[in-house]
């Protein structure tokens, strides 16, 4: 319950940091998803079984309140998000269940893939949301959210995604725990 | 925690619903948060805003410091310019004065700069040399067709003028309008007197000395100077003037060179 508590506070704190202070710090016309680096990080160390045991699913605890907090302070209707990021978590818990690799260079596709995902699945929950449904106009909307800043959001998130990992690592060290792969 | 997590899919599926529900008082909800977070949201702004206006500062101290640099560099661009401009204003002023005085149509010439002057050796060096079709004992002359001396020794760019005063020049003149020829030698130090003037012939202190065709050394009716001071001497079979040049080394800036002597 502790971790729970410190985790709706953590994702309070990144929404509020990701909506005022990172708003100044535009790259190329984009800014950090903090909420989505959190849920990928959290899903990466779950498998490892360091920080998050995945008996407690916090990787889908971080997805429900992490997605929460997007959509509040977001005007996307409450609960768009929270799908998405639970679908993300879902799909990358398939993959990195079925995958052993540490490699750091599948680590960053992984990290990459997720965040076109995410934005496919917003994509997809923000067209399908919008009655009547009309193809065409869902359509439109496609090249609004793959735009020329789609590069610099991804790299953008990327960094500061392995900025987190290696932080996490650090913790890990500090704690002196081992990682312990999760296999079948 | 068995109960979670025997009905794991139903509490996430009660959770979505209950979230979704949340719709219906959207703009409460939302409201309740935004005023909950809105001092630490101005706090966030606040701070993004002085590091922005700080790096915004730091990147227009680097525009202006690159601004200043550019600025500098044409300004030295620009004072070069007007050296450039001011050397042509000069030379094209000395130009006109040849031009006025017909050197153009009496000799092919060759405009130089004064590099260095040795007093002490009666020469001086300017910028024009081998390259430039100079050669050895061309002589030299300034636009107002003072006589200077003769090119000494020819390098790549430069060449070294031995000038009229030097110990070792020695050439044929003539006294302007009077059928009186003698010689002009150099006594070193910027001084030089004429010689060999028969005691007969009658001279005068103001004389213009002038070069003659004889010899050859220098082509002829250039101007070497004015009679400053006769010697007459009973034992000595000529008479001798000392002469007071014309060009004056101090002022001596740019010469010709007559290429086609």
């Amino acid at each position: 319950m502790k971790k729970i508590l410190t985790f709706i506070l953590v994702f309070y704190f990144l929404i509020l940091l990701q909506n005022s202070l990172l708003s100044y710090f535009k790259v190329f016309g984009a800014i950090p998803n903090l909420i989505l680096i959190s849920v990928i990080l959290a899903t990466f160390f779950e498998r490892e079984k360091v920080i998050f045991e995945p008996e407690q699913n916090l990787s889908i605890l971080s997805a429900f309140f992490g997605g929460f907090f997007l959509d509040i302070f977001s005007n996307r209707p409450i609960g768009l998000s929270i799908i998405s990021l639970l679908l993300l978590v879902f799909i990358l818990k398939k993959i990195l269940k079925i995958s052993e690799t540490e490699n750091i260079l599948w680590c960053i596709f992984i990290f990459v893939f997720s965040i076109f995902l995410f934005k496919f699945f917003s994509f997809l929950a923000v067209g399908l949301i919008n009655f009547p449904f009309s193809l065409k106009g869902f359509l439109s909307l496609f090249p609004e959210y793959f735009s020329n800043s789609t590069g610099a959001e991804i790299v953008y998130n990327l960094i500061l995604g392995i900025l987190g990992y290696y932080l996490l690592e650090l913790q890990n060290i500090i704690q002196g725990k081992h990682r312990i792969t999760n296999t079948k | 925690m068995r109960f979670y997590k025997k009905n794991k899919i139903l509490i996430i599926v009660v959770a979505i619903l209950f979230i979704l529900s949340l719709n219906f008082f959207q703009k409460p909800v939302k409201n309740f948060f935004y005023l909950a977070s809105s001092p630490v949201q101005k706090f966030f702004c606040r701070i993004g805003e002085n590091i922005s206006k700080f790096s915004e500062k730091i990147r227009k101290i680097e525009e202006l410091k690159e601004e200043s640099e550019e600025l500098k560099l044409r300004n030295q661009e620009l004072l070069a310019e007007i050296v450039s401009l001011k050397e042509l204003k000069t030379e094209n002023k000395i130009l006109r004065q040849a031009l006025g005085l017909g050197l153009q149509k009496e000799f092919k010439l060759a405009l130089a700069e004064v590099i260095g002057k040795e007093i002490l050796e009666d020469s001086i060096l300017i910028n024009k040399g081998k390259k430039d079709g100079i050669a050895k004992d061309m002589p030299v002359i300034t636009c107002q067709k003072f006589l200077i001396g003769k090119i000494s020794e020819v390098y790549k760019d430069f060449s070294r003028v031995m000038l009229i005063s030097s110990k070792e020049a020695c050439f044929d003149v003539q006294i302007y309008q009077k059928d009186i020829k003698g010689v002009v030698k150099g006594k070193g130090s910027l001084n030089f007197f004429l010689d060999l003037i028969p005691q007969d012939k009658e001279i005068s202190n103001e004389d213009i000395v002038i070069t003659s065709a004889f010899g050859g050394v220098f082509p002829k009716n250039l101007l070497v100077g004015k009679i400053k001071r006769i010697k007459i001497s009973d034992i000595e079979p000529f008479q001798q003037a000392e002469i007071s040049p014309f060009f004056d080394i101090k002022e001596l800036e740019s010469v010709f060179i007559i290429t086609n002597h």
